[in-house]
């Protein structure tokens, strides 16, 4: 056994190369001396090169007497000279949790108590206090004015109108047009390459054909045979298995009376399938082609070999067929994605995205044996897209007169679909869906008039008698104020948002 | 508008991140705005033995004070390399009473079982957490709040040498910051990967001399692997994921190799042609190939940035928990 030491300054690789020139195949490694041999995943890598060179590793501590007092004098002195820097990590923690809170310093209480002496301010001072309690009241007064804020959201019950629009989404024109029902089209593209790979899932069966010899007989006393390269011979007691002539046979007219001195002659066979049961054994008797059998017939004295037969994992077309779904599918969302960030104010109306397919290789040809393939491909995508904000304005006019009176609709809560229902030329005929958000038109200033300074009982009878209103809800800012009961004085501190119900 | 001056003023969104990486210290600076994290400026310095960690982390500094002179209080400290040992065991337990949500009392309980049976000889815990979960046979990244009688819950805990561990403290001490976190840098990583939805992968973090192998099974980090192998010894490479890779379980085999440059000169594409070209099913019986991918930037941060995002994500999460 051959014993490796390192020093500190050797490292993983040095250690490789010394177990690969090493001669010896059982190899011991010392690993207390060398900060590389105490990495886990260092060690599995040296007792795999090891083996990958037919050696044998194994690893052992050095723990020489001397060396491990000097370490641990060395720790003592380090503990002695410099006190240890707390991060806050405690063994057996994860720091980023949440820690016990600190207690509390509590000031030692004095014992005994006296109170202060106290005298009447008199002249000068008298003023100085007044004004300072005058300036403390204006100040008080000011900020009770001022400094409140309120949030009132008022909940309005939910309303909703939908409306569908047929419009006409033109490349030629640079405006809408409310009134012909015409939105401009923009013509967006953009190239994504991406690969998936699949399992493949068809099979499909492979091997070799049978070989042989047979020996063709001729006991037709008037005619000659000739059996051309090619002509099949069936087996008689498995008519299944065929088997084709190598070559040419031609064989002679027989003697009168002949049995046994017949005239034969020999030609070799090659199975018409592939597999095992060709590999038929010697004194098999074969039909020739259409050939009488009881002047005419094949016999084989040695057996038949070599027909083999497996199954195997091929691609499929359905294989192929169904990555390229796939792949289409996720490089189409990617185009999505990518016209959104490169388009935001833009829509696609559904059916608005066409493709063409520039570049498509697939790892595997159908049929070809493989467990897995992989599909590259590039695709152009082409949308047809047009102006969110316009179609919601096109939308929107074409319900305005139909919006119950006291409503208005909330754009910003309002969704709108399209789809596209056919091309024109280079225009398309789309249709427009909007699921218009009602809200009652309340007039903001009013309510902040109405309300401000009122006490939280006066602004619930004001707000439950407005019309659609279903809730409210009133935040003040800071909270210390909510103890006066009372909504801001001044009204440019109250704010009113106005959100819809459930 | 009046009273202005009252309005409580918008909360300072500056933090620290210090990162030490394979072969090279890097500390820089994010500043928080609207929820986007922008790094206002970074310092870098190369090592090449621990020893010169804490020297390197000095310059990095100074460096980084040229930029931005401010340096925020807090931060958050990543480790990659050097003694890391990580261990992930799963804790099985059934609960008595299967109606009351999990709660963090719960799992730090457990989580402080797990690290008292766990063999600490020279070394320090310095990071432990939940990193995934199982209730009642459903996985979640995250059992807080859920209900459920069989739990098991996968405890990822992080060690380092005492030496090690000292070092950092006396940095810390030394560069006065308020470590909030600290955690192994590939850990942080990992969670760009979830966004990608890969379940079984493996983050390979590579140097010129040093690597770490990162392994995630069913999405979350099982082990972190460092070793003295990288782009200078490719011959040798692939015994790294063999070795990362033998213990591996069929179903947990990764679909994608995550290639990650520890600095500029680390030229991954050989080390992509080299994942490609290997024949995992006959060598380590992995049936599929798995996808070998180099990191790209992420969400506008270069390449040779991403280790600063995600440990400025872990450190965005920490403030706002």
């Amino acid at each position: 056994m051959k014993i490796l030491r390192f020093e500190e300054t050797n490292n993983l690789i040095d250690c490789l190369e010394a177990i690969k020139a090493e001669e010896d195949t059982e190899i011991k490694i010392f690993t207390a001396e060398s900060e590389f041999l105490k990495k886990n995943l260092n060690r599995e890598i040296i007792q795999l090169v090891a083996k990958n060179s037919k050696k044998t590793v194994s690893f052992e501590e050095t723990a020489p007497k001397i060396s491990e007092a000097q370490a641990e004098i060395t720790e003592r002195t380090e503990q002695a000279e410099a006190p240890k820097e707390n991060l806050g990590f405690v063994e057996g923690r994860d720091v980023a949790a949440p820690t016990a809170q600190e207690e509390p310093l509590v000031p030692e209480s004095k014992k005994g108590f006296k109170l202060p002496s106290f005298k009447f301010p008199k002249g000068k001072k008298l003023y100085i206090i007044a004004g300072t309690c005058l300036a403390i009241f204006l100040i008080a007064a000011l900020t009770f004015v001022f400094l409140p804020s309120a949030n009132v959201i008022i909940s309005t019950e939910a309303n909703f109108k939908e409306s569908e629009l047929t419009l006409t989404a033109s490349k030629s024109a640079s405006s809408p047009d409310s009134a012909k029902g015409i939105i401009p089209l923009k013509i967006l593209d953009v190239n994504e390459e991406d690969n998936i790979e699949e399992n493949s899932s068809g099979t499909k069966t492979t091997g070799t054909t049978a070989k042989g010899r047979v020996k063709i007989v001729n006991r037709d006393t008037a005619n000659g045979k000739t059996f051309f390269q090619g002509t099949v011979i069936t087996s008689l007691s498995n008519q299944s298995l065929a088997f084709s002539l190598d070559r040419t046979a031609t064989i002679s007219a027989a003697p009168a009376g002949c049995e046994a001195d017949c005239p034969q002659v020999g030609v070799d066979v090659t199975a018409k399938t592939i597999g095992e049961q060709s590999n038929l054994s010697s004194g098999t008797v074969f039909k020739i082609g259409d050939a009488n059998i009881n002047f005419v017939f094949a016999k084989n004295d040695t057996n038949f070999t070599g027909g083999t037969s497996r199954k195997i994992t091929v691609v499929s077309a359905n294989d192929q067929k169904n990555a390229k779904e796939d792949l289409l599918k996720k490089l189409e969302t990617k185009a999505k994605e990518d016209f959104q960030e490169k388009n935001p104010d833009f829509i696609i109306p559904e059916g608005g995205l066409t493709f063409s397919v520039i570049n498509e290789v697939y790892s595997k040809a159908i049929g070809e044996e493989a467990q897995n393939f992989r599909l590259s491909m590039q695709v152009k995508f082409t949308a047809n897209a047009f102006s969110e904000d316009t179609l919601k304005e096109l939308l929107i006019g074409s319900i305005s007169s139909n919006i119950p009176s006291g409503y208005g609709v909330d754009e910003k809560d309002s969704k709108i679909t399209s789809e596209v229902l056919e091309k024109t030329g280079e225009d398309l005929k789309i249709l427009g869906k909007i699921k218009a958000s009602l809200i009652p038109s309340l007039n903001s200033n009013e309510i902040k008039a109405k309300i401000s300074g009122k006490s939280f009982s006066r602004v619930d009878s004001y707000l439950r008698s407005l019309n659609s209103v279903s809730g409210f809800e009133i935040k003040i800012s800071p909270s210390l104020f909510r103890f006066f009961g009372i909504l801001p004085v001044v009204k440019d501190r109250i704010k009113i948002e106005i959100a819809q119900g459930n | 508008m009046p009273f202005n001056i009252l309005q409580r003023k918008p909360k300072n969104q500056n933090f620290f991140v210090l990162e030490i990486g394979l072969e090279r210290v890097t500390c820089a600076i994010f500043n928080k705005e609207d929820s986007q994290l922008k790094l206002a400026g970074v310092g870098r310095k190369k090592f090449s033995s621990h020893e010169d960690i804490f020297n390197s982390s000095i310059e990095a500094l100074d460096a980084l004070s040229a930029i931005v002179p401010d340096i925020p209080e807090k931060g958050i400290l990543g480790i990659s390399g050097g003694s890391l040992e990580t261990i992930t065991t799963i804790a099985r337990y059934e609960r008595p009473k299967a109606t009351k949500p999990i709660d963090h009392k719960e799992t730090e309980q457990v989580l402080n079982q797990v690290i008292e049976n766990l063999d600490k000889t020279n070394k320090k815990i310095f990071f432990s957490t939940i990193s995934g979960a199982k209730i009642d046979g459903v996985s979640v990244t995250n059992p807080l709040g859920l209900r459920g009688q069989k739990v098991e819950l996968s405890c990822f805990v992080a060690f380092q040498s005492e030496v090690e561990v000292e070092l950092l403290n006396r940095l810390v001490g030394e560069i006065e910051i308020d470590v909030k976190k600290m955690l192994p840098t590939s850990f942080s990583v990992c969670k760009i990967l979830e966004q990608k939805e890969v379940k079984n992968a493996l983050l390979f973090r590579v140097g010129l001399a040093k690597s770490e192998i990162t392994i995630l099974e069913e999405g979350h980090v099982s082990d972190i692997y460092p070793f003295d192998l990288g782009m200078n010894n490719l011959s040798y490479i692939q015994f790294a994921w063999e070795a990362a890779l033998k213990d591996i379980e069929k179903e947990h085999a990764p679909s994608l190799i995550w290639l990650l440059a520890d600095n500029d000169e680390a030229e991954l594409e050989k080390l992509k042609e080299e994942l490609k070209s290997y024949d995992w099913q006959s060598k380590i019986n992995i049936p599929i190939n798995p996808k070998v991918e180099i990191v790209s930037s992420v969400h506008h941060f270069s390449v040779s940035d991403i280790t600063l995002y995600a440990l400025a994500q872990e450190g965005t999460t920490n403030e706002d928990s």
